[in-house]
């Protein structure tokens, strides 16, 4: 920057006087609404966290099955369907504009300025738009942020159960650790009085981001997120007890290899998910190791080369997702969508 | 580039929220100075800080990563006041100058006229008056963002002073 002779001209104390002006002022706290836009952001296209980029999960797992048929059908059927389909979009978005509105609720409760807090004897059922619903456990403490481009809320403590039936990344739920996007699915979620969470996915998927990194966490499993920390490996409900243990010392504590040795012992088919994961979160003879155990309970399909793999190139990996026991990809559409219409029905 | 800087470029989000702590109160006031608006400025604020972390990964740490997000933080505003002549230009309201609170205790009847004043300026005056008075660019660099002459500057900033010092009178 540089100055000239005009500064200083004035005759009068206004120099003096915008002289005297701090250069500093205090805003009100901005952050939590620039960390939610940061995780729209990216930091540039080497910081995206390694996740499969396709839309998987319930809602977008129903793409491929739908996708092949048009092609057999014929130009005119096919155009035909995508002008509908357009027309059934429109109308989608028209309803994930739709508000936030409390459905039911149990006992006294607060909400004010978008800020909802349940007392220990109180429960509050949420409509998210048309999306889904949320049902806010006693002794939580809830932010509604946005409706509008999607719907987006802040679990500061307590818990939540979310049902959700929509597109992928459409509902957001922001915690002190973590950002939880939907991927078209039903899980509870639970913030601690020190900021970490549990997320126990029963439908669909769940994607957890933070610090760069991403876990797609599964339904019938589960993920522990920390604050200052990336979120945690995904690990089945049915894993064992060392397994888990020594999956938190990995993540948040100084477990390092010693830990991933005992996930590594104690893995079975069930955790094939957990080594992917693990995978690209280990170096070395560390990885290596890791790959070779989930090779031997779910062996690369022939895309998916070794030496790809331990570079962690991002189409091997998407590739030996996708064939990963318990991966969408490896259900027929029929049971995704059986089970996207249970969840809709409130059934599951 | 410090070690902070550093790792926020590689995407650790909680390394820029630090950055944030440590630059938000000027980013702030830069905005909302520009803006004449605390509403708007807190917009502008949290924008600039949405396009730091888009731009990170190009900062190479040439220049103190103050003068970039400052010199960010000003073609953000610019920007967007040059897309929103149709956007509602509001000045600043009593309400919002609860959440201007200044830094240190510099608080003071004199400056909340004077700052009111800046907020009442026209836009272009206030402007080049911010930038040049305020922050310290010249008239050169002033006519480089704003894509004004550097005459043309030299006026607004002269119109700016002369407007000030008459709702000041007052």
């Amino acid at each position: 920057m540089s100055r000239t002779s005009d500064r200083g001209t004035g005759p009068d104390d206004l120099q003096a006087r915008i002289a005297a002006l701090p250069r500093e002022i205090v805003p009100p706290d901005l952050w939590p609404a620039i960390a939610a836009r940061l995780d729209r952001a990216a930091p540039g296209a080497d910081a995206r966290p390694l996740v499969p980029s396709r839309a998987w999960g319930l809602g977008g797992g129903l793409r491929a099955p739908f996708a092949s048929p048009w092609s057999r059908w014929g130009v005119r059927p096919a155009l035909a369907a995508g002008l509908v389909l357009a027309l059934a979009g429109v109308l989608w978005l028209r309803q994930t504009r739709a508000p936030w509105r409390v459905l039911r609720a149990e006992g006294a409760y607060t909400l004010a300025s978008g800020r909802l807090e349940t007392s220990a004897s109180s429960r509050v059922r949420l409509g998210v738009g048309r999306l889904g619903e949320v049902d806010v456990a006693p002794r939580s403490r809830v932010r509604l942020l946005s409706a509008h481009p999607e719907h987006r809320m802040a679990l500061d403590g307590g818990r939540i159960e979310a049902r959700i039936s929509a597109p992928p990344r459409l509902f957001y739920v922001e915690t002190p650790a973590a950002t939880a996007v939907d991927l078209g699915c039903a899980y509870t979620l639970a913030v601690d009085s020190a900021g970490g969470s549990l997320i126990h996915v029963t439908v669909g998927w769940v994607e957890l981001r933070r610090l760069g990194r991403a876990s797609v966490v599964p339904f019938n499993m589960s993920a522990y997120t920390r604050p200052g920390f990336p979120p945690g490996t995904p690990f089945a409900d049915r894993a064992s007890d060392s397994l888990k243990s020594a999956l938190y010392r990995f993540d948040f504590g100084r477990g390092g290899d010693g830990a991933a040795a005992v996930v590594l012992r104690e893995a079975t088919a069930t955790d094939a998910i957990t080594l992917w994961h693990l995978l690209q979160r280990t170096e070395g003879a560390t990885r290596v190791a890791v790959y070779r155990r989930l090779a031997a309970l779910a062996p690369p399909p022939p895309g998916a080369a070794q030496a790809r793999l331990l570079a962690l190139d991002r189409g091997a990996l998407e590739t030996w997702w996708e064939a990963l026991p318990g991966s969408p990809g490896t259900l027929p559409w029929w049971q995704r969508a059986a089970v996207r219409v249970a969840a809709w029905l409130g059934l599951m | 580039m410090n070690e902070l800087e550093r790792r926020a470029r590689q995407g650790d989000q909680s390394a820029f929220e630090q950055l944030y702590r440590l630059h938000a109160r000027r980013v702030y006031a830069l905005c909302l100075r520009l803006a004449g608006d605390a509403v708007e400025a807190r917009r502008l604020a949290q924008d600039a800080f949405v396009r730091a972390w888009e731009r990170l990964p190009g900062f190479r740490g040439d220049s103190a990563f103050t003068s970039w997000l400052h010199r960010l933080t000003v073609n953000v505003v610019l920007a967007d006041r040059r897309a929103a002549g149709r956007r509602r230009r509001r000045v600043m309201l009593d309400g919002d100058a609860a959440d201007a609170q200044p830094a240190a205790d510099a608080w003071s009847p004199e400056r909340m006229d004077l700052e009111r004043a800046i907020a009442a300026l026209p836009a272009g005056a206030r402007a080049v008056f911010v930038l040049f008075d305020i922050e310290g660019y010249g008239h050169a660099e002033i006519a480089a963002m704003t894509g004004i002459a550097p005459g043309t500057s030299k006026a607004q900033l002269h119109r700016a002073r002369r407007l000030l010092r008459e709702a000041l009178s007052r």
